[in-house]
């Protein structure tokens, strides 16, 4: 029994965890949760007849526990609402729901060390330790059971260990761990903790077995678990009152919503993907597929993998579907962490990764193409949107669509699918540290308008300094691990001569690093400090009280930037071309992972720190260059442009309300008035044949009589000519 | 001499004789009557056919052999007429309790199952 065989622990840990809060200390907390202060009971109002003493007790003293929860629970949130986020400082958790947290937080713990096993085994070439020899290269499969089997077809639940599966193994128990260590500081006192660690639970369960699954349809299924509990934790808070209108804050209950649905516009596309590959080749098993498509069809192959590639284009946010990531803003932070970088968007670069030796070996080159293209575009598009955004969040939402779209960019350009994989890797700390970051900051200030605060660094430096590591990182500065996985990708598409990705990759690596240099100052700096970057009491602009957060909060911060820098660091010493050697199952490829220090690379940085230093020019020291292209009527029109995110959000509305509206109206009026009038007219036309048939009913018994033996004569003069009896 | 033949014309000219009195009488007890006839034709025919086959040796018409000592017409005949016995009380004794009712038996105007 070596570890790979006990990766079904992985998902089921969490999977118990889940249960066990559900089922039992939440139950138990329901249970001991001390009555609010009851309304003394009417019991002196004697003269009522029918009321009993118990009766009388009893009821409104129920009534009245349920209206005081809620209302603890509408003060604690429903004024955070109206600022967009959390509310101030938290508040304490009692026993039962910390112990659900607890459970939570162990879980995950030792479904990472359980991965960290997998990886040591995985790394463990000559079987030293484990005794399974170059498990690196075969990858294991695990068969589960078998689900069901309709004639030769057999549906079985399979589970597939490779290296792939070993890194996203890793990236989601490493970032949901943190992500559960953490929220016990920021969910502290939510009337629903208990509800959030179980949805936090199912969220990583359903990303575990979407990157375990050895055929679709395990994939498939995690897929849609994914998308519920994204569902659930979007619309977490879904009592609080809905933001003030302009606000820049999404309400949840839309929110949710929004993301289920969209994500399931792509889902769909991904679905008949998924059956034509079916069809044509007979099974969903991703080894199989991959040698059995070499015999399909070259162009319904290209066509099924660019459908498959919608399902990843409603999954990780792409351009069209990408408006649903800033709206799922409306969850808790560390939702919004957990979606960005390990459990949700992942996913649809996981999918392409997964599938990589289809797009590139067998598929039309068309497949990739689209692939490129669509990301590189939307890595532009975010970006620029981006730019004007003044919620902290909001920008963080289309830097991670920015981001992804570098990650199908990279995966379009490369022979491998080695260099998308290791922006999503390090991408998931960085990321999970803004994330996390950002909802310190909210957490401390109740707020999350950028313009609103200011100054931060001082109170918070822990926070602040954490989070200009994963600034430096995302804006691709050495060492940071940014760097190393986002300049492949943009050389790469340079050495590949596709100059339409390079150039749109490199100016979106500018436009990167001046937005989140403009957050980081907003946030933390102001004028008159440090470059702009460390600002104190001078530059706050809000009006609370903001102090750092507790320590469960920050260690996850600390641990997610030494991964940033240590990643970095080791990229010096080879570690990226170590990780494409892992990922392309023990073999050295020829492709230069590390950024050569050449020409392109000083570009690619340039880029960047060309981007740093107009924020800081910018913000930090007033070049008041973002006021004047604001106000200028050259330019307005285009902020405004930027600023309403492209006014797609309401053509998607215009587009709902008027095509899909007006069709549904057209389909009505088609029921209302065929469909209705085919079943009402044969209603209409029995009734008439009816009434003149019913004529025949007389009464009167003499005309039946005569009716039954006329009938008979003519029968019988018909079978007597029939049998010649009568004209011989 | 009377052969068979004779006897199933008499049969058929009473039969049909009997179903216009039922088709066209408007008494309800003419009809009862016509209905006797009806039956009573019937009756001519079988026990027409019982004797012929009798005459004819123990041997149907078409030369299939039959039991001549099974007297079936001849029974059926008379069970025929128990029946119609039977039938003519119960019919009288509805006529009847319609005349108690409705003070006629015109069946013109006894059409409640009209449309």
């Amino acid at each position: 029994m070596t570890p790979v065989d006990l990766v079904w622990l992985v998902p089921a840990l969490p999977l118990a965890a889940m249960l066990i809060i559900f089922f039992g200390t939440r139950m138990v907390e329901i249970a001991v949760q001390p009555r609010p202060a009851a309304v003394p009971a009417p019991t002196d109002h004697g003269g009522h007849g029918g009321h009993g003493p118990a009766d009388a007790a009893t009821t409104p003293d129920t009534e009245a526990g349920h209206d005081a929860t809620d209302q603890t629970a509408h003060t604690t949130h429903g004024a955070a609402a109206a600022g967009g986020g959390h509310g101030e400082h938290g508040g304490h958790t009692p026993f039962w729901p910390m112990l659900s947290s607890i459970i939570g937080v162990s879980a995950l713990l030792l479904s990472f060390a359980l991965s960290l096993l997998i990886l040591w085994q995985f790394l463990d070439v000559n079987g030293d330790v484990f005794h399974t020899k170059n498990l690196i290269a075969t990858g294991k499969d695990i068969h589960l059971y078998n689900w069901f089997t309709i004639g030769s077809l057999n549906y079985s639940i399979d589970f597939r260990v490779d290296t792939l599966t070993v890194v996203m193994l890793l990236v989601v128990t490493g970032v949901s761990t943190l992500v559960h260590l953490y929220s016990i500081g920021y969910m502290a006192g939510d009337p629903g903790y208990s509800r959030f660690y179980i949805e936090l639970a199912l969220f990583t369960v359903a990303m575990l077995i979407l990157v375990l699954g050895a055929n679709f349809l395990v994939l498939f299924i995690g897929w849609e678990l994914v998308g519920l509990s994204s569902y659930l934790l979007v619309g977490f808070w879904f009592y609080h009152n809905p933001p003030p209108p302009g606000s820049e804050v999404p309400y949840p209950p839309p929110a949710q919503l929004k993301a289920f649905v969209t994500t399931r516009l792509g889902d769909f596309g991904f679905l008949i993907g998924i059956l034509i590959l079916f069809t044509a080749t007979g099974t969903f098993n991703f080894i199989e597929l991959n040698t059995k498509t070499q015999a399909m069809d070259k162009g319904l192959l290209t066509l099924a993998m660019i459908l498959v590639f919608c399902g990843a284009v409603g999954k990780s946010a792409q351009f069209p579907l990408h408006v649903w990531l800033p709206d799922a803003m409306a969850g808790p932070t560390p939702v919004s962490a957990l979606i960005h970088a390990a459990t949700m968007v992942a996913a649809g670069v996981y999918l392409v990764a997964r599938l990589f030796p289809i797009y590139e070996g067998v598929a039309g080159p068309q497949a990739l193409a689209v692939v490129g293209y669509t990301g590189a575009f939307t890595a532009l598009f975010a970006a620029t949107i981006a730019l004007t955004q003044n919620d902290i969040k909001g920008v963080l939402a289309y830097s991670t669509i920015s981001q992804l779209g570098y990650m199908f960019a990279g995966l379009a350009v490369a022979d491998t699918n080695t260099v998308g994989m290791y922006h999503l890797f390090t991408h998931a700390f960085f990321k999970a540290l803004l994330f996390l970051g950002s909802g310190s900051v909210i957490h401390a200030i109740g707020a999350q308008d950028m313009r609103k605060m200011g100054g931060l660094a001082r109170f918070m430096p822990w926070t602040a300094g954490t989070i200009l590591v994963a600034t430096l990182a995302i804006s691709g500065i050495p060492p940071f691990s940014g760097f190393w996985s986002k300049d492949p990708i943009i050389t790469t598409a340079l050495e590949k001569g596709n100059y339409i990705i390079y150039g749109l990759t490199l100016f979106t690596a500018f436009l990167t690093a001046f937005y989140m240099f403009r957050l980081f100052i907003l946030t933390f700096g102001g004028q008159g400090s440090f470059l702009g970057l460390w600002g104190g009491h001078d530059q706050y602009r809000g009006d609370a009280h903001p102090r750092e957060s507790p320590r469960v909060m920050t260690f996850p911060l600390v641990v997610l930037a030494l991964a940033t820098i240590l990643i970095g660091l080791a990229g010096f010493a080879g570690f990226n071309q170590g990780f494409a050697w892992f990922l392309n199952h023990g073999v050295n490829v020829d492709f230069p992972v590390a950024p050569a220090l050449d020409a392109n690379t000083f570009i690619g940085v340039g880029a960047g720190v060309l981007g740093i230093l107009l924020a800081i020019a910018v913000y930090g020291y007033g070049l008041r260059l973002n006021v004047a292209l604001a106000s200028s009527a050259v330019t307005r029109p285009i902020y405004r442009l930027l600023y309403r995110r492209y006014f797609l959000d309401e053509l998607y509305l215009w587009l709902i309300r008027v095509v899909v509206l007006g069709l549904s109206n057209l389909c009505a009026l088609f029921d209302a008035y065929v469909i209705d009038g085919i079943v009402n007219g044969s209603a209409r036309a029995v009734r008439g044949l009816g009434n003149i048939t019913r004529r025949s009913e007389t009464g009167i018994l003499q005309n039946y009589g005569a009716a039954i033996f006329g009938g008979a004569m003519i029968i019988l003069i018909l079978v007597f000519v029939a049998t010649g009896a009568i004209g011989r | 001499m009377i052969t068979l033949n004779h006897f199933l014309v008499l049969g058929a000219v009473l039969f049909v004789i009997g179903l216009f009195g039922a088709l066209s009488k408007r008494n309800a007890v003419a009809i009862l009557m016509s209905i006797e006839i009806m039956l009573n034709a019937v009756n001519v025919t079988l026990v027409a056919f019982a004797s012929a086959i009798l005459n004819h040796g123990g041997k149907a018409l078409n030369g299939a052999t039959v039991d001549s000592s099974r007297l079936t017409g001849q029974i059926f005949a008379v069970f025929i007429i128990t029946v119609a016995a039977a039938e003519a009380s119960v019919a009288l004794a509805m006529i009847i309790a319609i005349y108690r009712r409705r003070n006629t038996i015109d069946v013109g105007e006894i059409n409640l199952m009209r449309w």
